[in-house]
């Protein structure tokens, strides 16, 4: 069985494998957007409370969620690497990070930009936003630690080891708003309860959601191919491969 | 027609806001890919 397991994830059939999956990824990312951007800037009705100056929910909602989804990721894949000695999932943590500190830096600048105009603040201390700045911090911490060793092997144990530690800060970033007195506001949408945004609002969050998604998959699968053949490059597949 | 493509530009009086926010998530986006491109390239 385990045999099984490591050859559904080795490097060699994830390469091949997500070598066919970008341009689907891209193409998907590119279409996505389009229709995101067109239903979201154009057709979407101004805000009564806010106005126009809502529409920076269509980037800073996907931002956010995805900053939080990929540490997750990033947790399942050191509990792999650590737990069943999978070193693809070693490779996948590097991928994700890159992605996560994007997606989390956009979701801070985003709603920065938007707080000016609607708390009258760039910043504020409050729990939401020092909670995912945090976040923020932690990805950086665990890129850092990937310059670190020369040793990649060594680098994404302990890596893994610092996601783990980092993953208590997600239950504090969600639940945030409702253990303290935040300015930032509660949940806009909900898997368990009705969505608080009208729908001719909410149709284009959820389409630069899966925007976002293809463009973090694609740019996940870019990272971990590259890390790929820096790791195997004196491997005899790679070498077939690029016939060197 | 132009009327009312300086008043969606303008979204409100926030544009600047707007603007600012979208297009630095773009080059932000863009950028990224170009870096990862051009890392896969030069592997």
């Amino acid at each position: 069985m385990w045999k099984t397991l490591h050859s559904l994830v080795s490097m060699r059939n994830f390469y091949t494998f997500s070598g066919r999956l970008l341009p689907w990824l891209l193409g998907l990312t590119c279409i996505f957007f389009a229709i995101g951007l067109t239903t979201g800037l154009v057709i979407a009705p101004p805000d009564y409370q806010q106005g126009d100056a809502f529409r920076i929910i269509y980037i800073h909602i996907p931002s956010a969620f995805l900053s939080l989804s990929l540490y997750a990721a990033m947790g399942s894949m050191a509990v792999a690497l650590l737990v069943w000695r999978i070193q693809l999932a070693g490779v996948l943590i590097v991928a994700i990070a890159e992605a996560g500190a994007l997606m989390t830096f956009l979701a801070l600048l985003t709603g920065s930009i938007w707080g000016k105009p609607m708390w009258g603040t760039w910043w504020i201390w409050d729990a939401r936003l020092t909670s995912e700045f945090i976040l923020l911090l932690m990805y950086l911490a665990i890129l850092a630690i990937k310059q670190t060793f020369i040793n990649p092997d060594q680098a994404h144990r302990l890596m893994a080891i610092i996601v783990l530690v980092g993953l208590i800060d997600l239950p504090i970033i969600h639940y945030s708003v409702y253990w303290w007195n935040t300015l930032h506001q509660g949940q806009t949408l909900s898997v368990f309860a009705k969505p608080k945004i009208d729908v001719t609002m909410l149709y284009p969050i959820v389409i630069m959601l899966f925007g976002f998604v293809s463009y973090v998959a694609w740019s996940v699968l870019m990272r971990a191919r590259a890390e790929i053949l820096q790791i195997n490059h004196r491997q005899v597949w790679i070498k077939e491969l690029y016939g060197t | 027609m132009v009327h009312d493509l300086i008043n969606w530009l303008a979204m409100g009086g926030y544009g600047s806001y707007i603007w600012s926010a979208y297009s630095i998530t773009a080059a932000m986006l863009v950028g990224n890919g170009i870096r990862l491109y051009l890392r896969m390239r030069k592997r």
